[in-house]
């Protein structure tokens, strides 16, 4: 008998198949299968089809399982452009992966930690809403950490 | 290609920046970015914020948060902090105390909350408090006095341990006195208040030694009784009973017993006499 195999769609309509066996690591596709047999193919209306794959590969993996700590930091830092690694957090998030999501959460803590307060901005798409002087009481009262 | 995952982020939910990126930050850069703007600031200096950076910090091995030591500088109204990687020290500049006047260390630091006794002449008069503070903030707190006569502070307390209870999210301060009355203080409730149920017990131990270690909710206190013998008082944090725990008959008698713990065990050592 061969391995149960099911359909993802990206945001873009793209399909990607996947053992069922390994795809149901994520969590949030596991209890779709678990209510209806998910015979059919499962939209993934917010993961762009690039992600979509970095998900696919990820899952795939076939890692022992003392090594696969070391793997998952491994996939994260080969992958370490911040808008890749928040497309790879959120659509973890969705999908229920945790280990994924908090190795793509760590690596972007680690590279943000010693940007510069516009670099962090920039990296996050943050607007900037304080006044020079609001900066400077924090700059000042803080010296030390800047 | 950059342009179309840039226009994508602004979606990005608060979700993963606020509760799964900050909390893996290291604390220091933490301070930073309080400036990257409004919304930012009031969340990291937010109670929630801090337990969910705390539980980060105290369950993950792999995280961003080095072992940081402080330094009172000798001499000085300042201390710095070093940050131990694996690959070295570095060493913050010096920082001022927030308040009057460094005095000792009191107990183990919890989760980076220090306890010090601070001294300072008020009205002429010489007077010493607690304070509880955190180096990497600069925020302090002045502790009441317990309810005993506090000119005789150091002299009269044989025990003294800062503690933070999971079951109430409190941090507390216990002291056994020479004179075997137990206080314990509550950070939520800011009083103290005097544990009346563990008088009987502990009136029949001479002498509890001043090194407790926190294991599983309860306090193991090191404590020495007549003639080289030793016990383990163990303090059960939520009920707030004492019970004893004897040790093997072959550790006495003992010149010396020093107790720590070790990966969620007690581990004690026994320094035997007689022999050398």
């Amino acid at each position: 008998m061969s391995k149960k195999t099911l359909t993802l769609m990206s945001k873009d309509k793209q399909l990607f198949n996947i053992e069922e066996h390994l795809a149901v690591q994520s969590v949030t596709i596991r209890n779709m299968v678990k209510e209806d047999g998910a015979s059919s193919v499962i939209p993934l209306p917010r993961v762009d089809s690039e992600t979509l794959a970095l998900v696919i590969e990820y899952l795939n993996r076939q890692q022992a399982p003392e090594e696969d700590e070391d793997y998952v930091k491994k996939f994260v830092d080969e992958r370490g452009e911040i808008p890749t690694l928040l497309e790879l957090a959120q659509a973890a998030l969705d999908l229920d992966i945790k280990k994924l999501m908090d190795a793509a959460c760590m690596k972007v803590a680690d590279l943000i930690k010693d940007f510069t307060l516009e670099e962090v901005r920039e990296a996050l798409r943050i607007e900037n809403d304080r006044t020079p002087e609001e900066e400077k009481a924090i700059r000042d009262e803080f010296q030390w950490a800047f | 290609m950059a342009e179309r995952k840039n226009t994508e982020l602004s979606l990005l939910p608060e979700e993963i920046v606020l509760f799964q990126i900050l909390p893996k930050v290291p604390g220091k850069s933490l301070l930073r970015f309080r400036c990257v703007c409004k919304q930012w600031q009031s969340f990291l200096t937010s109670p929630l914020f801090a337990n969910i950076h705390l539980h980060h910090v105290t369950t993950t091995t792999n995280n961003n948060n080095n072992e940081k030591v402080v330094f009172h500088l000798k001499g000085s109204h300042s201390f710095q902090t070093v940050d131990c990687h694996e690959d070295g020290l570095t060493t913050t500049m010096p920082r001022r105390y927030p308040f009057e006047r460094y005095g000792s260390l009191l107990a183990t630091p919890v989760n980076g909350l220090v306890l010090v006794m601070v001294g300072a002449v008020v009205d002429g008069q010489w007077s010493k408090n607690m304070i509880l503070w955190n180096p990497l903030t600069s925020e302090y707190k002045k502790i009441p006095s317990p309810p005993f006569d506090t000119t005789r502070y150091l002299t009269f307390v044989c025990a003294l341990e800062l503690y933070h209870t999971c079951s109430d999210d409190d941090y507390k301060i216990l002291i056994i006195t020479t004179d075997r009355n137990v206080y314990v203080y509550s950070l939520k409730s800011d009083s103290w208040k005097k544990l009346e149920s563990t008088l009987d017990f502990l009136e029949r131990i001479p002498y509890a030694a001043a090194d407790a270690n926190s294991l599983e909710g309860k306090l193991h206190f090191r404590t020495s009784l007549r003639g080289g013998r030793y016990m383990i008082t163990r303090l059960d944090l939520k009920t707030e009973k004492f019970t004893k725990i004897a040790l093997p008959p072959s550790c006495e008698p003992a010149l010396e017993v020093m107790l720590a713990v070790v990966r969620g065990c007690i581990q004690l050592t026994v320094f035997i006499g007689g022999h050398g």
